[in-house]
C-alpha cells in the first residue's frame, strides 16, 4: 500500500527533524545522529521488512523505565535545566515508539511527541537556522497530517479489491466498497499539494502577522540570544568586545555620487573614505572611543563655502540610516545648495551632524548634497586635510591620553605599547624624525610588517585582564579595523603625537551604469588621524594638496590591511560567501526582531510605522511626494526595483480580488433582489409566465438557474433533484415538460393551447404549496429532528 | 429543500490538539518566549484553516445512486454512487459516502418500519470541479422484501483531519429483494398432471383469426384468404398471410395463504415456513412464466392481499415477484376472503392451487359458506390443489439447490398431509406447472 509506505516515511523524516530541533536546542549533535539512525533502522526493519518489532507490553515497559531515568535524572542534576532532562525523555520515548508495529495510535502518539519536541526545543535559545528547520518541519507536519488522514479513511472503508475477494453473505458486513488499487493515490494530485502549499504559505503569513502584532507587555527582551553577535557596521562609539564573531551586514546605508561642476560624473580613484564621527577620547579602563564635542560648538553651516571653485567636487548622498545623526561626507565639505537646513558642524572634528527634527521625523531616507575639495584632479582623495582650527590644551590632553598629563608608569599594557612603538621608530632609525615621518613609519608596520592579519573573527583565547590593545599587538594579531586605528592611535599618541580615530565608511559598490557606490554596512571603517603641524606638513607636501590654513593639518592614517573579503565589489563576490552574509544577515534581523521583540521595539518598528503610514493617507503632501518619487523614479529609470515589482504584485492582485469582489457582490445582491423576478419576458406569453414561475419558484428552494445552463439542462436538474423526495416526487416531470413547452414557443413560434396552460398552472401550484410547506418544515424544524423524522418516513 | 447544511465535528485527537496549542500560547505569553508564540501560531492557523475548509470542500456537492431494481436473495448487488461536484473552482479530496440500507418493514398495525440492514461506505479520492466522479459498493442481501436506500451521507476530513465534515443528501430510492427461488420436482409437476387426468379439455377454442398476432409469411396453398394481409401483399406485389400463436394452454390461479397463528407468527420456525411457502410460489410462477402461455393469477391472502393477472410473462413474473417480496404474515383469517374475492372473477376452468403454511381444510362449509354456495367458486374449489409447506410430502416436491439454500435458517422438517388435493374431477389440459 503506496500511501502507508509514505507516511511511514515522512513519520520518520518528522522523526529526525523534531529531533534535530531538540539537539539544536541542546547544542549537541549526538541526538539528530542518533535520531536518523534509529529513524532509518525502524524504517527499514519494523516498516518495510517488518522482521522485527517490539511487543506492546515491553514497549511500555521501556517507557517506564525511560521516565524512571528521567526522573532520577532531574533529582541528581539540579543544575541542569529540567527542560533539558524532560528533552531526553522525549527522545527515549521517541525512539521505543519508533520500533513498535505502527497502527493509528502509535502515529498519533509519533506526531505528538515530535511536537512536543519542537515545543521543548523552542523554549530554549536558539538561531536563526531554528527558523528555517522549523519552517521545514510545518512542512512535513503539515505533509504527514495529511497522509495520516488519509490512510485512516481509506482502512475505515471496508473494500473488495477489484472483485479478487468474493462477495460472503454476512448481513450488514457483507457490503463493501469496490477499490480501484491505486484510489488511494488518486488523493496526492497536483491540486491537493496546492491545497497544502496554501495552507503553509497563509499559516507562515499569518503567524508572522499575529506574531508581530500581538502586544508585548514587557520592555525586556523576551528570549535573549544565545550568543552577543555583532555587525559590521557604523558606530559613534568603539567598543572591543569580548570574544565572538562579527558579522557582515549587507545593509545599504547609502548611496553617493560625485559630480563635476558642469554636472558629469567625477570619477574618484582608489576608495573614498566617507567621513563619520570622530572618535577623540580614550577611557583607560572603559577601553572605548567617544566624543567629547558638546552640542554647543556647533556652528551654522551655511556660511561655510568652498573656497577653491575649481576643485569643487559635489557629493549627492542618499542616505538610509536616518536615525543616526551623522552625515557621511568627504572632508573638507562646504554647503551648497542642495544641504538642508540646520546642520551642524564642528570644525575641529570635520563632523557634519543632522538636525534634531530630521531624526524624529524617521523618515526611510534623506538625500543632502555637500560640496568638497577633498579629491586631486586625478580623482585621488588627500590624505591630508588643513585644520580649521589650533588645537586647544584639553583637546591635546585628550588626543595625547593616556600619555598626558601624566603618564602612568604603572600601567604595563601602556609600557608595553610605548616600548613597542619606540622599538619600531628605532628600528627604521626615525627616533628624531618628524610627526609626520613617524606617523606614516607606524602605518606601515601594521601594513607591510607580515606580522598582522584582517579577521572579522575575534580570538576567543583572549586573556581578559590585558588591555585589548596589547593583547592585539603583543598576543594574537588578529583583528578587525578597529583594532589595528586603536593600535596605532595608542603608538601615535605614546610618541607625542595627537591623534584621533575616524569611523564611518570605506569605499563601496561603485556601479558604473549610474556612476553613484552603494555604500553597505559591510563596508563601515575606522582609520586615525594624526595631527602634523605646518611645517612638518609643508616638509612633506605632495603636489595637489590643499592650501595650509596656518593651524596644522590633519593625516590620515589607515594601518587596517587590505582585505579582500570586506573590500570586494558586493556583486562580485562568489555565492556561498553571499549566501553566508544572507544567513549572517538574517541571524541579525531574527535576534533584533523574533528573539529580542520587546515592547519597544515592537513600537518602533511596528506601531509607528503603521501608525505613520495610516497618517499619510490623509496627508496631502505624502500623496504629492509619493507621486513626485514615482515620476521621479519612472523619468530616471529607478523604478526597476523589487520593492516596486513587488508593490505592482501586490496592486495586481488587488484589483483582481477588488474586482472579483465586486463582481460576486453584484451577483449576490441581483440574485437576492431579482430571485423573485428575474427575466422578465413578455409576459402576455403564457409559456414565458409559466417557464419564469418555475424557475423563481425553484430559485426560493435554492436551486438556482446557472448562466451557462440552458432550460433543458435546467430542467433535467431540476427533474432529478424534484424525484430525490418521496413528497416532490410527483412533480418531476414538470420542469421537462414546461422546457419541452417553453422552448416549442420560444423557438418553434408556436402557441400555447389554453387547457394546457392551465393545467401546467395548476400543477406548478401544487408544486409551489409543496416546496412551500417543506421549507417551513425546514425552516421551523432543528436539523436532529428532520433527520428523525426522515427514518421514520 | 435543496440546501444541504454540514455538520462539522471534532474528533477526540484534534481536541487534544488544541488543548496543546493552548498550552502552547499561555506558555509564551506567561515566559515571555518568541519562539514559543511562532510555534503557536504555526499550530494555531492550520486548525483554522481546516475548519474552514472543511465546510467548503462539501457544499453544494450532490450525490446519485445507481442501481437495478430488483434482485435475488444472496444475488451480487452492484450500487453506483455517482458525486457530482457542480462548483466552479473547489476541488474536494477524500471523501466517504456511507449509504443505509434499511428494510422496509411492517408492524401488526400495518404501519412502516425501517429497520437498518447496512451501512457501506465508499471512498472517493478526489472530485475535480465541475466533474462528476463514480465509486461503487457490492454485496448481497438474504431476506426477501423491499428495501430503502439512503439517505447518503458524504463525510470529508481533508485537507489535514482535524476536523469531520458530514453533509446529508436526502437522495432515497427502493431496492427489491424478491423470493428465493428453488426447483420444482418432477413429482410435483407428475402430481399436477396426474390431479388433471379425467378432467374435461380447458383447452380455449379460439378461432382462426383469434390469439396473438405471431407474423407474417408467404401465401401457401391452402392457406385460408381470410389470412391475407392486404396493405402488406400490396407492398411486396405478392401474397403475404398473417400468423397468429394461439393459447392452448391451462390458466391457473395460485392464491398464497400467509394467514399464520399467532405462535407461528412469533417463532422461527414459523417464519420459515412463510418463506418456504412465498419461495414455493415464486418458484412456480417464475417456472411457469419462463415457458409463457396461459393466464396466471396470483393472489395473497395475508398482510398485504394483492393479485396480479395476465399471461404467464417476464413483465407478470416481475409483478408477481414485487407482490412476493411485499407479502408478508399476519394472524388470523384471510384465505376465505382472497377466495370470496378472487374466485368469483374469473373461470371456473382456470386450476386452483392453493399454499399455506398450515392444512387447508377447504371442506370446512362453515368458514368457506359462501364460497361453496356459489356454483361456480364451487367448482373451483372442488378441483383445487391445497399445499401445505409444512407437510412430509412438500419436501418431495420442492427444494432449493446447494447455491440458494438458507444460510441461516434452514427450514423445518415439514409434518405430514401437507398437501391435499380436494378436487377428483378428471381435467384435460395442455398446461402444465
Amino acid at each position: 500500500m503506496k500511501i502507508q509506505r509514505y507516511l511511514q516515511i515522512v513519520m520518520a523524516l518528522l522523526v529526525i527533524l523534531g529531533t534535530w530541533l531538540l539537539g539544536m536546542g541542546q547544542q549537541s549533535l549526538l541526538y539528530p545522529l542518533a535520531a536518523v539512525v534509529i529513524a532509518v533502522t525502524s524504517l527499514i526493519v519494523v516498516d518495510f521488512l517488518q522482521v522485527f518489532s517490539l511487543s506492546r507490553r515491553l514497549s511500555a515497559g521501556l517507557s517506564i523505565v525511560a521516565c524512571c531515568v528521567l526522573l532520577v535524572q532531574m533529582i541528581q542534576n539540579k543544575e541542569q535545566s529540567h527542560l533539558l532532562n524532560v528533552a531526553n525523555a522525549l527522545i527515549l520515548l521517541e525512539a521505543i515508539l519508533c520500533f513498535q508495529s505502527k497502527n493509528d495510535r502509535i502515529y498519533w502518539e509519533l506526531l505528538a511527541l515530535t511536537l512536543l519536541q519542537v515545543i521543548v526545543a523552542a523554549a530554549l535559545n536558539l538561531g536563526v537556522i531554528f527558523g528555517f528547520v522549523l519552517l521545514v518541519y510545518v512542512v512535513v507536519a503539515i505533509l504527514a497530517l495529511a497522509l495520516f488522514y488519509i490512510h485512516r479513511e481509506v482502512r475505515s472503508v471496508q473494500e473488495i479489491r477489484n472483485g479478487t475477494d468474493s462477495v460472503t453473505a454476512n448481513g450488514s458486513d457483507s457490503f463493501r466498497w469496490v477499490r480501484n488499487e491505486d484510489a488511494p493515490m488518486q488523493v496526492m494530485n497536483r491540486s491537493f499539494f496546492g491545497r497544502l502549499a496554501t495552507i503553509f504559505g497563509v499559516s507562515i503569513l499569518a503567524t508572522v502577522l499575529m506574531f508581530f502584532a500581538f502586544p508585548r507587555y514587557s520592555s525586556t527582551v523576551w528570549q535573549r540570544p544565545d550568543e552577543q553577535i555583532s555587525t559590521v557596521g557604523f558606530s559613534e562609539e568603539v567598543k572591543l568586545e569580548d570574544i565572538g564573531q562579527i558579522l557582515e551586514s549587507p545593509e545599504e546605508v547609502m548611496r553617493v555620487e560625485f559630480l563635476q561642476p558642469d554636472g558629469r560624473p567625477f570619477m574618484v580613484s582608489g576608495e573614498p573614505y566617507f567621513r563619520g564621527a570622530v572618535l577623540w577620547a580614550y577611557n583607560h579602563h572603559v577601553h572605548s572611543w567617544r566624543q567629547q564635542t558638546s552640542s554647543n560648538s556647533a556652528e551654522v553651516f551655511r556660511n561655510h563655502r568652498s573656497p577653491d571653485i575649481s576643485r569643487t567636487i559635489r557629493q549627492k548622498t542618499k542616505l538610509f540610516s536616518v536615525s543616526r545623526k551623522v552625515m557621511f561626507h568627504t572632508s573638507p565639505a562646504y554647503w551648497n545648495q542642495g544641504t538642508p537646513d540646520k546642520v551642524k558642524y564642528h570644525a575641529e572634528q570635520f563632523e557634519l551632524l543632522l538636525d534634531e527634527n530630521i531624526i524624529d521625523s524617521q523618515r526611510d531616507f534623506i538625500r543632502y548634497e555637500l560640496d568638497t575639495t577633498a579629491f586631486q584632479s586625478t580623482g585621488r582623495q588627500l590624505d591630508v586635510l588643513p585644520a580649521e582650527r589650533g588645537i586647544g590644551n584639553s583637546a591635546l590632553q585628550s588626543l595625547l591620553s593616556p600619555w598626558a598629563p601624566a603618564r602612568t608608569e604603572d600601567d604595563v599594557d601602556s609600557q608595553f605599547i610605548q616600548e613597542m612603538a619606540t622599538q619600531i621608530l628605532a628600528a627604521e632609525q626615525l627616533q628624531n624624525a618628524d610627526a609626520f615621518q613617524r606617523a606614516k613609519a607606524l602605518e606601515q608596520h601594521f601594513l607591510n610588517s607580515g606580522l598582522y592579519t584582517y579577521s572579522l573573527e575575534r580570538a576567543k583565547t583572549r586573556n581578559r585582564s590585558v588591555n585589548p590593545m596589547a593583547d592585539f599587538l603583543q598576543n594574537h594579531r588578529t583583528g578587525h579595523c578597529q583594532f589595528f586605528a586603536g593600535a596605532l592611535a595608542l603608538m601615535l599618541r605614546s610618541q607625542g603625537i595627537p591623534a584621533r580615530l575616524v569611523v564611518g565608511y570605506k569605499g563601496g559598490e561603485f556601479n558604473p551604469v549610474g556612476s553613484y557606490y552603494v555604500v553597505r554596512q559591510l563596508h563601515a571603517h575606522a582609520w586615525v588621524e594624526a595631527y602634523v603641524s605646518d611645517n612638518e606638513w609643508a616638509a612633506n607636501a605632495k603636489p595637489g594638496d590643499l592650501a595650509r590654513s596656518g593651524n596644522g593639518a590633519w593625516l590620515r592614517l589607515d594601518p587596517t590591511p587590505y582585505d579582500e573579503t570586506v573590500d570586494a565589489d558586493f556583486s562580485r563576490v562568489p555565492w556561498y560567501t553571499r549566501a553566508k552574509q544572507a544567513i549572517d544577515y538574517c541571524q541579525v534581523l531574527w535576534d533584533d526582531y523574533v528573539l529580542g521583540l520587546n515592547s519597544t521595539r515592537q513600537r518602533q518598528a511596528v506601531y509607528l510605522p503603521i501608525l505613520r503610514a495610516f497618517y499619510n493617507l490623509f496627508s496631502r503632501e505624502a500623496w504629492s511626494d509619493w507621486f513626485a518619487k514615482i515620476g521621479h523614479s519612472l523619468m530616471t529609470g529607478e523604478w526597476i526595483t523589487w520593492p516596486t515589482g513587488l508593490f505592482l504584485a501586490l496592486f495586481g492582485m488587488s484589483v483582481f480580488l477588488f474586482r472579483k469582489l465586486i463582481y460576486e457582490s453584484a451577483q449576490s445582491l441581483k440574485r437576492r433582489l431579482l430571485g423573485g423576478r428575474r427575466r422578465k419576458r413578455n409576459r402576455s406569453e403564457p409559456a414565458f409566465v409559466l417557464w419564469d414561475d418555475l424557475e423563481n419558484l425553484l430559485a426560493r428552494s435554492g436551486l438556482d438557474r446557472r448562466p451557462e445552463q440552458t432550460s433543458c439542462e435546467f430542467a433535467s436538474l431540476a427533474s432529478a433533484r424534484l424525484s430525490e423526495n418521496p413528497d416532490t416526487f410527483p412533480f418531476a416531470q414538470l420542469p421537462l415538460q414546461l422546457a419541452d413547452v417553453f422552448n416549442r414557443v420560444r423557438f418553434g413560434l408556436r402557441t400555447l393551447a389554453a387547457h394546457e396552460a392551465t393545467a401546467m398552472q395548476t400543477e406548478l401550484a401544487k408544486m409551489s404549496a409543496v416546496l412551500q410547506k417543506k421549507r417551513w418544515d425546514q425552516n421551523g424544524k432543528s436539523d436532529a429532528a428532520a433527520e428523525t423524522e426522515a427514518r421514520l418516513v | 429543500m435543496f440546501l444541504r447544511k454540514c455538520r462539522v465535528s471534532i474528533p477526540s485527537e484534534t481536541w487534544w490538539y488544541i488543548g496543546i496549542v493552548i498550552v502552547v500560547i499561555v506558555g509564551a505569553v506567561i515566559r515571555e518566549i518568541n519562539l514559543l508564540l511562532i510555534l503557536s501560531g504555526l499550530m494555531l492557523v492550520p486548525i483554522l484553516l481546516s475548519r474552514l475548509m472543511v465546510g467548503s470542500m462539501l457544499h453544494r456537492l450532490r450525490c446519485e445512486r445507481r442501481h437495478s431494481k430488483s434482485f435475488r436473495p444472496n444475488e451480487l448487488i452492484s450500487v453506483e454512487l455517482a458525486l457530482v461536484n457542480p462548483r466552479r473552482r473547489l476541488d474536494s479530496w477524500a471523501l466517504v459516502v456511507q449509504d443505509q440500507i434499511q428494510k422496509i418493514e411492517r408492524n401488526r398495525d400495518g404501519s412502516k418500519l425501517l429497520s437498518q440492514e447496512a451501512a457501506p461506505r465508499v471512498f472517493i479520492p478526489f472530485s475535480r470541479h465541475g466533474s462528476t466522479q463514480t465509486a461503487k459498493y457490492e454485496g448481497a442481501l438474504q431476506q426477501r422484501g423491499r428495501y430503502q436506500l439512503g439517505p447518503l451521507q458524504i463525510s470529508t476530513r481533508a485537507p489535514l483531519g482535524l476536523f469531520r465534515g458530514t453533509m446529508t443528501v436526502n437522495t432515497l430510492s427502493e431496492l427489491l429483494v424478491t423470493p428465493r427461488i428453488g426447483i420444482v420436482s418432477t413429482q410435483w409437476k407428475e402430481f399436477v398432471k396426474a390431479e388433471r387426468i379425467g378432467q374435461r379439455s380447458n383447452r380455449k377454442n379460439h378461432g382462426q383469426l383469434e390469439g396473438d398476432f405471431f407474423g407474417l409469411r408467404d401465401w401457401r396453398n391452402g392457406d385460408s384468404r381470410r389470412w391475407i394481409h392486404w396493405r402488406s401483399s400490396a407492398k411486396r406485389n405478392e401474397l403475404v398471410v398473417r400468423q397468429f400463436e394461439q393459447s392452448r394452454n391451462q390458466d391457473f390461479v395460485i392464491i398464497l395463504d400467509l394467514s399464520v397463528t399467532p405462535e407461528q407468527f412469533s417463532t422461527e420456525q414459523g417464519r420459515a415456513a412463510v418463506e418456504l411457502a412465498v419461495s414455493f410460489v415464486a418458484t412456480v410462477i417464475s417456472d411457469h412464466c419462463r415457458r409463457g402461455g396461459g393466464q396466471l393469477t396470483l393472489a395473497v391472502a395475508g398482510g398485504t392481499d394483492q393479485s396480479v393477472r395476465g399471461t404467464a410473462s417476464n413483465a407478470l413474473l416481475q409483478e408477481a415477484m414485487e407482490i412476493l417480496a411485499d407479502a408478508h404474515a399476519t394472524t388470523g383469517e384471510h384465505l376465505a376472503t382472497a377466495i370470496d374475492r378472487h374466485l368469483g372473477r374469473f373461470s371456473s376452468d382456470d386450476r386452483v392451487i392453493i399454499v399455506g403454511t398450515r392444512p387447508i381444510q377447504l371442506r370446512d362449509s362453515a368458514r368457506l359458506s359462501e364460497a361453496w354456495a356459489d356454483v361456480q367458486k364451487r367448482r373451483a374449489l372442488s378441483s383445487a390443489i391445497c399445499v401445505d409447506v409444512t407437510s412430509d410430502q412438500f419436501a418431495a416436491w420442492f427444494s432449493f439447490d446447494e447455491e440458494t439454500r438458507w444460510t441461516r435458517s434452514a427450514p423445518s422438517e415439514p409434518p405430514a398431509n401437507a398437501v391435499s388435493a380436494v378436487g377428483t374431477q378428471s381435467v384435460r389440459s395442455e398446461g402444465s406447472l
